[in-house]
């Protein structure tokens, strides 16, 4: 210890706290003044208001199972016979008016969601609100910008003007987890020789006892996106470390043999190992359309949600539109995706 | 309450504080329009996003959401109980943490472009760099909960209960993680000289 430092240790807490704040304040300049208060609109506080409202909302959710059973035991006893009784609410059943939407602004269309509990527990109140904000990036990672969501009973999103409800609908009923499937060349050939079963297409359910090469954790979900730089719009996406290591030392043994890329249970793309693939960086090509490539990066690009939802209703404001011409496009992965095999590539 | 402060660079954020010293408390508590409370407290706000974020840009976008979210709770009538400094830390500190766990995921991924900037936006005037320069040294003695006490410390308006609320600590535990701040800090004179 030299002399500076003995004379340095001597000094006192209040020295050294006030030296610190001294340079601190080489902060100041850099902080600017406030700009001009600008409130947010009336309604545009609601959205916000979310995580304020998060023992609410996990209140809520806790609350909605008994909710939920009631309702089931009130429908299973009174169902038939009220319904029947009441033809215009049956009619409008399918538009899901639950009578509670009196104040849904013109124009405007409302969904309503509920949790499924996971192995019957409901989400936690941080759980919730990570649910909450996945659920608000996978609407704006689709360029749905403007809504506004609340959390009761029930999960609710409100969208003003035009919507794609078939988009929403997808965003929402995806759970969102990613998997990579070989699909084993004893059962299902190669591109050279086929197999006794054919390989499945897009939106077939994958055979659940076939293991997995790559879960969900091994995706690096920042990183997906959807891409129409070769032309047509495909899938970006990019797998950790250990996934590129999997994919890698597979395909590398595995040439021509098929893999499916599955999201949810089901195959977005059968393509075949046309060379081993080390980057573990893919695209996933086929027939997307913008809208089906950019959904599809919406979904897997904020991760998966922890607990799935299901639509409850959906409800229209007076003068909203609701532009359903794609719906079918979209239902679980339908037949409008198809996939071309082998459109595996690397690197992206 | 108010402490002397010799730099000159200070004085404006002084003045600010000395006039406004004896009606703090009315703003803050008496139902008084946000729009004072966010005239008064934007660069508190955006002082500690900046130095906890170390990127003007990022400190931008989380001082603008937390008075969003400030403003929401306000209109609901979820205002702050107490004082409203604390309570608007809060909010801003979770969203701080929340950009800094998107930070850290966006470190992972091998592309140059995407890399967090931990340099100042504009870097125009040395002042500037001569700051962060120091602040990285700074940041790089401290770990980050001593860090960011000292931080807080230096919003005068926050006492060590304030501050030990917003990090889930009791006043005393504050109290010691100041000091082994300080005791790091003695070991590094050129930090605070």
């Amino acid at each position: 210890m030299n002399d500076n430092e003995i004379e340095v240790a001597r000094a006192s807490d209040d020295e050294v706290l006030a030296g610190v704040r001294r340079r601190l304040s080489g902060v100041e300049p850099l902080v600017p003044v406030s700009p001009a208060w600008v409130a947010p609109p009336a309604g545009a506080a609601e959205t916000l208001r979310r995580h304020v409202r998060v023992r609410t909302l996990a209140y809520g959710l806790r609350g909605l199972a008994a909710v939920l059973v009631a309702f089931a035991i009130v429908v299973a006893v009174f169902g038939p016979f009220g319904l029947r009784s009441s033809p215009a609410a049956q009619a409008t059943g399918s538009q899901g008016a639950t009578g509670s939407q009196g104040a849904l602004p013109p124009g405007t269309t409302e969904f309503t969601y509920a949790v499924d509990p996971v192995a019957g527990k409901l989400p936690t109140k941080a759980e919730a609100v990570q649910m909450f904000d996945l659920i608000g990036q996978r609407l704006r990672a689709a360029g749905i910008g403007n809504f506004e969501m609340g959390a009761g009973d029930a999960l609710t999103i409100r969208i003003p003007g035009p919507v794609d409800a078939a988009a929403v609908r997808y965003l929402l009923g995806h759970p969102g987890v990613f998997e990579i499937v070989p699909l084993p060349p004893s059962v299902y050939g190669t591109s050279n020789a086929a197999g006794f079963k054919t390989v499945p297409v897009a939106g077939d359910p994958v055979d659940p006892s076939l293991p997995l090469l790559i879960a969900d954790k091994n995706l690096l979900h920042d990183q997906v996106k959807a891409d129409s730089t070769t032309g047509s719009w495909d899938v970006l996406f990019s797998l950790d470390a250990e996934g590129t290591a999997e994919l890698a030392s597979f395909s590398a043994a595995h040439v021509n043999e098929y893999i499916a890329v599955v999201l949810d249970g089901k195959v977005v793309s059968a393509p075949y190992i046309v060379a081993p693939i080390t980057g573990g960086s893919c695209r996933i090509s086929g027939d997307f359309t913008a809208s089906d490539a950019m959904l599809l990066a919406a979904v897997l690009r904020n991760g998966p949600l922890a607990f799935p939802i299901h639509e409850i209703s959906a409800s229209n404001g007076p003068g909203s539109t609701t532009r359903n011409s794609s719906q079918t496009a979209f239902a679980g992965f339908g037949s409008s995706l198809r996939l071309a095999s082998g459109g595996l590539e690397q690197p992206c | 309450m108010m402490a002397i402060v010799t730099d000159e660079r200070w004085s404006q954020d002084l003045l600010e504080r000395v006039g406004s010293a004896h009606s703090s408390e009315d703003v803050e508590e008496a139902g008084a329009s946000f729009e004072a409370l966010y005239r008064r407290r934007y660069r508190d706000v955006y002082r500690y996003a900046l130095l906890m974020l170390r990127s003007a840009e990022d400190a931008e976008d989380v001082t603008a959401d937390a008075f969003q979210r400030a403003y929401a709770a306000w209109d609901s009538g979820h205002g702050p109980a107490g004082q409203a400094l604390p309570w608007l830390l809060l909010i801003t500190r979770r969203l701080v943490i929340d950009k800094t766990r998107r930070r850290r995921l966006l470190s992972w991924l091998p592309l140059e472009s995407l890399r967090p900037s931990h340099e100042p936006a504009d870097e125009a005037a040395t002042g500037q760099t001569v700051f962060w320069l120091w602040f990285e040294r700074f940041a790089r003695e401290l770990p980050k909960r001593q860090r960011e006490v000292l931080i807080l410390r230096y919003q005068r308006d926050l006492d060590d209960a304030a501050i030990g609320e917003l990090l889930g600590l009791s006043a005393s535990g504050v109290r010691s993680l100041v000091g082994r701040a300080c005791a790091t800090l003695r070991r590094n004179p050129e930090i605070w000289r």
